[in-house]
């Protein structure tokens, strides 16, 4: 239509293009901003997500209810196979539970004996889940606890099962945390049979790869996968999975946290062990250097 | 094009509010586990069928204002998606201005190869600036499913855009005659 034409166009004046152009030299200097001093501009994002993610939780509550209930709907066409199910896992379990009890004497004993201060890492403080990274390519979940709880970032993150993934990035109410699924993440981890140490590398599948081991051979699935306390970012000990071998004889671990539900998460607090950095110092006065150098 | 202001605002605050409920949406934890396959980017493809129809109403700086809260939102590199949508709608409308007539099969081809050469960008870009790259085969489900979802979200959103359009028809009779 001719008419289109001849209207006076808003891109088309100069003062249209000149915003325009204003606005491209805009976002390329904030991508390059981001790219080049990352953590500056991540806070801000993450003052954004503050800001917007709790008020839009109270609208979006009911609709994450209903998918929920829509599922457990689905789940009842088969409520006697799984009522089977359940009975058989409660004989099992009352097996365990006898056993579990028998330790936790024989546990609480001995650590009496040695006198044994358990590490304060074990304190938590538990935050629902209010929204995932809503991205086909990052793996991560927003917690409604922040800075005003005391959050810090670093923190490991469990489900009170196995380990979820740590914080990364703290707003006044909220804090995200990146899964052990997310292609960014890395987690040293040891086999628990035979204390050999790994990393858990994520790469956007549920099953994330063990690498960097020493003697792969040596390692059968169903080895238990904790974390190796290594860097000084997460605790040691802390549940992460089970090995499982793929078909092409790669060893991944199947996560012992349920991530496909996530809706508490417990956020361990930490603080980094103290590292004794000078040789001596307690002893007493340093020695004087036998040949004589500085 | 001359609609009543209000009309032009009213319509501007609607898109944001799309955007941003289909950005809040995707953010709903009812996904643990990584997607099986990467769903269609909804923002970019609304983008474009509004500016194809309505290039009136979207202007530069509300495609930017929108994808910046989603940058902001899904945890992407911030400025660089909102730069390239802005670009490849500120070529769509280049494309398509001034020809309301033109055979939707002709449209679809231009839109779906703008999206195409977005997504190839935003590839590139990440490499360049050795940022993780997006897994290929995802990224390639993506754009395609986003070319595919083109005509259903322009027909959803046609009532909408028409209703305006025909409260403007020009009153000047030689120009309507033409």
């Amino acid at each position: 239509m001719a008419r289109d034409r001849n209207t006076p166009d808003r891109y088309s004046t100069a003062l249209g293009r000149l915003m325009l152009g204003a606005l491209v030299v805009i976002l390329l200097g904030l991508f390059l901003l981001w790219r080049i001093d990352n953590p500056r501009i991540e806070r801000l994002r993450m003052e954004i997500t503050d800001r917007v993610i709790p008020n839009f939780s109270a609208v979006t509550a009911p609709v994450t209810s209903a998918v929920n209930i829509l599922r457990s709907a689905r789940s009842y066409t088969r409520i006697y196979q799984q009522n089977q199910e359940l009975r058989r896992e409660l004989q099992q379990m009352k097996a365990w539970k006898e056993a579990a009890l028998q330790r936790e004497q024989e546990n609480a004993r001995l650590l009496d004996l040695n006198n044994v201060r358990l590490d304060p890492k074990f304190t938590k403080i538990t935050g629902v889940v209010l929204a995932d990274s809503g991205s086909p390519f990052r793996q991560t979940v927003l917690l409604n606890v922040g800075r005003r709880d005391g959050i810090m970032d670093g923190w490991a993150t469990i489900d009170g099962i196995g380990l979820v993934g740590r914080i990364a990035g703290v707003g006044e109410r909220t804090s995200r945390v990146i899964l052990l699924t997310d292609t960014s993440s890395r987690i040293a981890v040891s086999i628990e049979t035979n204390g050999q140490r790994a990393m858990i590398v994520g790469d956007n599948t549920s099953r994330p790869p063990l690498e960097f081991l020493e003697a792969p051979e040596t390692v059968q699935p169903g080895d238990r996968v904790v974390t190796s306390g290594d860097g000084g970012v997460f605790p040691s000990g802390l549940l992460v999975g089970q090995v499982t071998q793929t078909q092409s004889g790669r060893l991944r671990v199947r996560l012992a946290a349920d991530i496909q539900r996530l809706e508490f998460l417990r956020v361990l607090r930490h603080q980094p062990r103290e590292t004794i950095s000078t040789a001596g110092a307690l002893v007493g006065v340093q020695l004087s250097n036998p040949s004589g150098e500085p | 094009m001359h609609d009543p202001p209000l009309r032009v605002f009213r319509l501007q605050l609607t898109y944001l509010a799309i955007v941003a409920l289909v950005v809040l949406l995707q953010t709903l934890p009812l996904q643990g586990l990584p997607y099986p396959f990467a769903p269609a980017n909804v923002p970019l493809v609304v983008t474009f069928a509004w500016i194809v129809r309505r290039p009136d109403i979207i202007g530069p700086s509300l495609i930017t204002l929108a994808f910046l809260f989603a940058d902001a939102i899904l945890q992407r590199p911030p400025g660089l998606w909102t730069l390239i949508v802005l670009c490849a709608s500120i070529f769509l409308r280049t494309r398509t201005r001034g020809r309301n007539e033109i055979l939707f099969l002709y449209e679809w081809l231009i839109v779906a190869m703008v999206i195409g050469v977005s997504f190839l960008v935003h590839y590139f870009a990440l490499m360049f600036t050795f940022l993780p790259v997006p897994d290929v085969q995802q990224y390639v489900v993506q754009v395609l499913l986003s070319i595919l979802i083109y005509p259903i979200c322009k027909w959803l959103f046609r009532p909408m855009l028409r209703f305006a359009l025909t409260q403007t028809l020009h009153p000047s009779a030689p120009e309507t005659a033409r």
